[in-house]
């Protein structure tokens, strides 16, 4: 029994404590700041948890996820921005564009395998970022889509209040997690494994290769696409940086330090690395220790964390907390079996 | 008897070599069919290209119940109600044993949720894995794991079940309850080819046999028949394994 079969025995309670824990949130900690960072950290955890599915669970060296998000947030600004969409149909269009897309990549990476998934998901992802540099009218170019929007129901304007931003992304969040346990704790979960895990034999029990891989591709695109809509509104900005290295090693270090298929672990590893990051950048002492400016010291870190988990706990904080609780219980049932 | 599958001058070539050579056989329904060959005589080259897994003929043809499947995908093979196993025991060691046996009967058999439950209930029964259900795969003994594997085929009900070597590494009286279930499975509806080395188990089960040796078919016959052809028994044990046959046999 995992934790997480430990802790459905409990399931609808915890998960009233969880929610008003989460709604609690902006009420305690009013830092703006840290509100701020609790917001990208969930957005980027759910690109992070949905990235998960196709690298841990498809066992896909898939480098796009982070362009399905920049999509999204191109998208929903682009439609904003040059033809006054509202940005709720954004989100959605977001979404939409970021499946296509996922589509696309997705038909020549799938036959291919290992390193040369990673090569060719990656120049995809390079690809949009030079075919949105290439039409700065509508993309704004190197400076970034500015004038984005923000949400707004009626008169009221989400940027404006602590709260807004925090419980709608937090809400997506929820929905995607959701979404993910259960894609993979069904039977389409059950032939990504069994892919991943033995090719060949998946295929001689009839389980077919490319449509599973592609449906893990498309069902991991859509929360990413709609999480990079509400960043463009939320930043009032969708900027190429999406598309850089730094972000998409943070991301990874989500994945990889969380525990790769897991989902949990991306999405709880996913808000606390956002803090640490942002934790390494502003504080003096990593670059006086180090010798360097301020903005790699974070990157320096956020590596070395991989490279250590990697060697160290190559199943991440997840596979180790599911490990010491499995380990526990074991103890607890010997010393059960020792007293009858 | 009507011809379930039937494989005509198949050849598959490894750079020089040629690992199946032109090799031509069919199987009835409701047949045992054996494959017996010396180490590298090409039969588990000739399952892969029936399969396709992991490669297809490079010349002949392969057909199953009069459709070409030469160059049909493994999948779609197995939808059609052929279920290979392989020669090394083989499973998906993350998943629990009752996961790997429903893997073979979710996809591409076309049974209904109701009915893989209870094909996958049948399965684990009939291949004694009931108490082991819950067990991750990669902790079985090999003889549990070669019956998970058998498992996750049958569970689909094939037409034609394909064994690679299942009795290699068994003990005296796991080969017994191996050829028991063979016999019982092919009273069903299954079709079964069977490579294997154990001799006494082939000749036992099967109803005909084809022997090859460096990747042709080099007799094919009734098991008794077999046994009396020089050729075959030269291939076995060699020029002078031979004569000693014969000095024992008389
Ligand atoms: N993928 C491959 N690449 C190169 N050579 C191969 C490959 N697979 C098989 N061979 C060669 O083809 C020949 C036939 O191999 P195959 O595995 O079909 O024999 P086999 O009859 O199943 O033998 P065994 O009884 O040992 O299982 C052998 O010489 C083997 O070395
Ligand atoms: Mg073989």
């Amino acid at each position: 029994m995992s934790l997480m079969d430990q802790l459905n025995k409990y399931r609808i309670g915890l998960a009233i404590i969880g929610l008003v824990a989460f709604l609690a949130v902006p009420f305690v900690i009013t830092d703006k700041l840290l509100i701020h960072l609790a917001i990208l950290g969930m957005l980027y955890a759910i690109v992070a948890s949905n990235w998960d599915l196709t690298l841990g669970y498809a066992g896909v060296f898939n480098f796009a996820h982070l362009a399905f998000f920049g999509i999204g947030a191109y998208t929903s600004g682009i439609l904003a921005v040059k033809a006054g969409v509202s940005p709720w149909l954004g989100i959605l269009a977001g979404g939409a564009t970021a499946a296509l897309a996922s589509v696309i990549v997705s038909i020549p990476a799938i036959r291919l395998r290992g390193i040369y998934v990673a090569l060719l998901t990656f120049a995809c992802s390079q690809l949009v970022l030079l075919l949105l540099l290439s039409q700065p009218l509508i993309t704004g170019g190197q400076q970034g889509l500015t004038g984005v929007p923000q949400l707004q129901i009626g008169d009221f304007r989400f940027r404006e209040s602590p709260f807004a931003h925090f419980y709608l992304v937090g809400f997506l969040l929820l929905c995607s997690t959701i979404f993910l346990r259960r894609l993979v704790t069904s039977d389409f979960g059950l032939s990504l494994i069994a892919l991943r895990d033995f090719e060949e034999y998946a295929v001689a029990r009839g389980i077919p290769l490319a449509q599973q891989r592609l449906l893990a591709f498309l069902l991991s695109s859509i929360f990413p696409g709609m999480a990079g809509a509400v960043y463009a509104h939320f930043l009032i900005v969708a900027s190429p940086d999406i598309f850089g290295f730094s972000l998409t090693t943070l991301l990874l270090s989500m994945v990889l330090v969380g525990g790769v298929a897991t989902i949990y672990g991306p999405v709880f590893i996913g808000v606390v690395m956002t803090y640490v990051s942002e934790l390494m950048a502003s504080s003096a002492w990593m670059s006086d220790v180090f010798g360097i400016s301020r903005g790699p010291v974070r990157f320096m870190f956020v590596a070395m964390l991989i490279v250590l988990t990697m060697r160290f706990f190559p199943g991440g904080v997840w596979g180790l907390i599911n490990q010491l609780s499995s380990r526990v219980r074991k103890q607890k049932q010997a010393a059960a079996d020792q007293h009858t | 008897m009507a011809t379930l599958l039937s494989v005509s001058k198949a050849t598959k070539k490894f750079g020089e070599l040629v690992a199946v050579d032109n090799v031509s056989f069919e199987v009835d329904e409701g047949e045992i069919y054996g494959i017996a060959g010396p180490n590298g005589a090409g039969k588990t080259t000739l399952f892969n290209l029936i399969t396709g897994i992991p490669y297809q003929a490079d010349a002949g043809r392969v057909a199953y119940r009069g459709e070409d499947i030469t160059e049909l995908s493994p999948h779609k093979i197995y939808e059609l109600g052929v279920a290979r196993t392989f020669q090394k025991e083989t499973a998906f060691d993350t998943l629990t044993v009752q996961e790997n046996v429903r893997i073979g009967a979710v996809f591409g058999t076309g049974m209904s949720p109701d009915q893989y439950d209870s094909a996958v209930e049948g399965a684990l029964e009939s291949l004694e894995l009931t108490a082991d259900r819950d067990r991750l795969a990669g902790e079985l003994s090999l003889y549990a794991k070669k019956r998970l594997m058998i498992a996750s085929a049958v569970v689909s009900k094939p037409s034609l079940l394909m064994l690679d070597e299942p009795a290699g590494g068994l003990n005296v009286s796991e080969l017994s309850e191996l050829e028991a279930l063979i016999l019982r499975l092919s009273q069903g509806e299954t079709t079964i080819i069977i490579i294997e080395h154990v001799l006494p188990l082939l000749f036992g089960v099967s109803n005909r046999v084809m022997v090859m040796d460096f990747g042709r078919r080099l007799a094919e016959g009734s098991p008794e028949a077999l046994a009396r052809d020089d050729d075959v028994i030269e291939a076995y044990l060699g020029e002078r394994g031979k004569d000693a046959f014969h000095a024992i046999s008389g």
